[in-house]
């Protein structure tokens, strides 16, 4: 039986369409709504679950259900621009000891700055006690954009503390002497580790993990391997496999724009600057990074999952020997999603976007 | 009229470009601090895709963010000369001068301290746009003062 040449080409393209397309169907439920900007979930179990409000909340979904009281004790945070009560993250003995970690932005006293803080904190009931600051950004800054703000804890309970470069102060972001676009590691006590790469270095404060960074709005850490996710200006968006003491290029080598259209840096790469292992032209306005790992959608294990705001959707990256070897887009029927997490029992959680905000949890059908 | 309109206008396009000149400069010299190899052809390409950038591609058109104080600024000005008689390049100089300067201190006060226009974020910036200004409303005065001589 002999086939023409547009037919052939036709079934191919068919089969290869199904090969290429996301086959996994999957539902939406709404856990909680109407909230107030959410910006950052933290997991206790697939029950329980944590996350802020920019506006200054924390709150509790308990047993499934929103609680409709905010968290008791929480810091006063300067809510402004993209500033406000912004990452959250659980002790990793977090059973036991029910710690938590908080960053955001605060008002200097008696001036008119502001800078990113982290907080650490018990969790009783629905109130916060012995709340203590165990880390302060330096220097302040006059703006209310571009603080980071995301944490995650390394295999040896260290903290990494992520902090943007406050738009004004880009080329900050290269030199060592101020936290503005770098990466900070300290100890959950907000003391600082012996062997971070700078600490002999009298010209650089010791707490700097990373720099070259705009605002690092994901961080992740699976199996010792730190991913950090970064916001770009106009494209210019970027993975990064986070090592210690690297320089991640920012402003002088990027893959974007300025927003006002001008050139901000003529080079993508230089000697000494790390690459991206994945970037974005156009911006896709990344906000949350996750690395699934779980089993109820088994062809997306291994992923890393993006959350991004324009337009409104999630990416999901084929990962393999740290080089993202595909692009799904998916989860794009829904808004500007803020922030993506996963249930211990697998089921993803997206936080979308704005006032109104709601937490969606995916599951298969 | 039409010829005050036309210089006005040209004159923005004169402090347009200038203002590029000088954000462009200031972040290729930042640039060349930090080692990256910065030579003739770069600064050339890296200009001219400045002033398309910063007014063709972005969110806000520089042209029109300096055309609105700029022509405010040396239209009071050419109307208070007419009216007090003053023949000089000196008013439309600080008038161009005081243009940029409101400019800089308006958008971060419009935009919670953002500064857009990166050039200006330093206060040597502010003081490279503020003489771009003046030079515009020099540029202005000069074509005002050259029409009324002609006109007399």
């Amino acid at each position: 039986m002999r086939y023409s040449q547009p037919t052939l080409i036709l079934v191919i393209s068919i089969i290869s369409l199904f090969l290429r397309s996301e086959e996994v169907n999957y539902n939406y439920t709404i856990i909680a709504e109407g909230l107030d900007r959410p910006w950052s979930l933290a997991v206790i179990d697939d029950e329980n679950i944590i996350f802020t409000e920019l506006s200054g909340n924390l709150r509790q979904i308990k047993d499934g259900k929103l609680l409709s009281a905010p968290v008791a004790g929480t810091p006063e945070v300067l809510f402004k621009g993209q500033g406000g009560m912004s990452g959250v993250v659980l002790d990793p003995n977090f059973q036991n000891n029910k710690v938590l970690y908080l960053a955001f932005s605060a008002r200097d006293v008696g001036v008119r700055t502001n800078t990113l803080k982290v907080v650490r904190a018990v969790l009783s009931n629905n109130e916060l006690r012995d709340v203590s600051e165990i880390f302060s950004a330096f220097p302040s800054r006059n703006t209310a954009l571009h603080y980071g703000a995301k944490m995650v804890f390394m295999d040896d309970g260290t903290l990494l503390i992520t902090n943007g470069d406050g738009f004004n102060y880009r080329e900050k972001a290269q030199s060592l002497d101020n936290h503005f676009g770098k990466i900070v590691r300290i100890n959950s006590d907000g003391s600082l580790p012996a062997d971070n790469p700078f600490s002999d270095d009298p010209n650089a404060l010791p707490e700097i993990w990373s720099y070259g960074h705009r605002n690092p709005q994901g961080i992740i850490n699976y199996k010792g391997e730190i991913y950090g996710l970064e916001h770009g200006p106009m494209g210019g968006d970027e993975i990064n496999v986070i090592k210690p003491g690297n320089n991640y290029g920012w402003p002088a080598i990027t893959y974007g724009k300025d927003y006002n259209g001008s050139i901000i840096s003529p080079f993508t790469e230089m000697k000494g600057m790390e690459q991206p292992i994945k970037y974005w032209v156009p911006s896709i306005a990344p906000s949350g990074m996750m690395l699934y790992d779980k089993d109820l959608f088994p062809e997306w294990k291994g992923s890393i999952f993006v959350s991004s705001m324009k337009p409104g959707s999630v990416r999901r990256l084929e990962l393999k020997e740290n080089k993202i070897t595909q692009e799904h887009i998916i989860f794009d029927d829904l808004s500007r999603i803020r922030d993506i997490a996963f249930l211990p029992n697998g089921s993803i959680l997206l936080a979308t976007d704005g006032s109104g905000g709601e937490i969606i949890s995916v599951q298969p059908n | 009229m039409v010829k005050t309109f036309f210089d006005l206008l040209l004159t923005a396009i004169v402090v347009t470009i200038l203002v590029v000149v000088v954000s462009t400069s200031s972040n290729l010299l930042w640039l060349n601090s930090m080692n990256m190899p910065i030579d003739f052809s770069l600064v050339t390409s890296t200009f001219l895709k400045d002033v398309v950038g910063m007014n063709f591609n972005s969110q806000i058109p520089l042209y029109l963010l300096i055309s609105i104080p700029l022509i405010l600024f040396l239209f009071s000005t050419k109307l208070i000369s007419k009216r007090f008689l003053l023949n000089r390049v000196f008013p439309y100089v600080l008038a161009g001068g005081l243009s940029m300067l409101f400019l800089m201190i308006l958008l971060p006060f419009a935009l919670d301290n953002l500064e857009p226009i990166s050039g200006s974020r330093t206060n040597i910036g502010k003081l490279c746009m503020t003489i771009c200004g003046c030079l515009g409303g020099y540029l202005y005065g000069f074509r005002q003062i050259r029409k009324d001589d002609n006109e007399i």
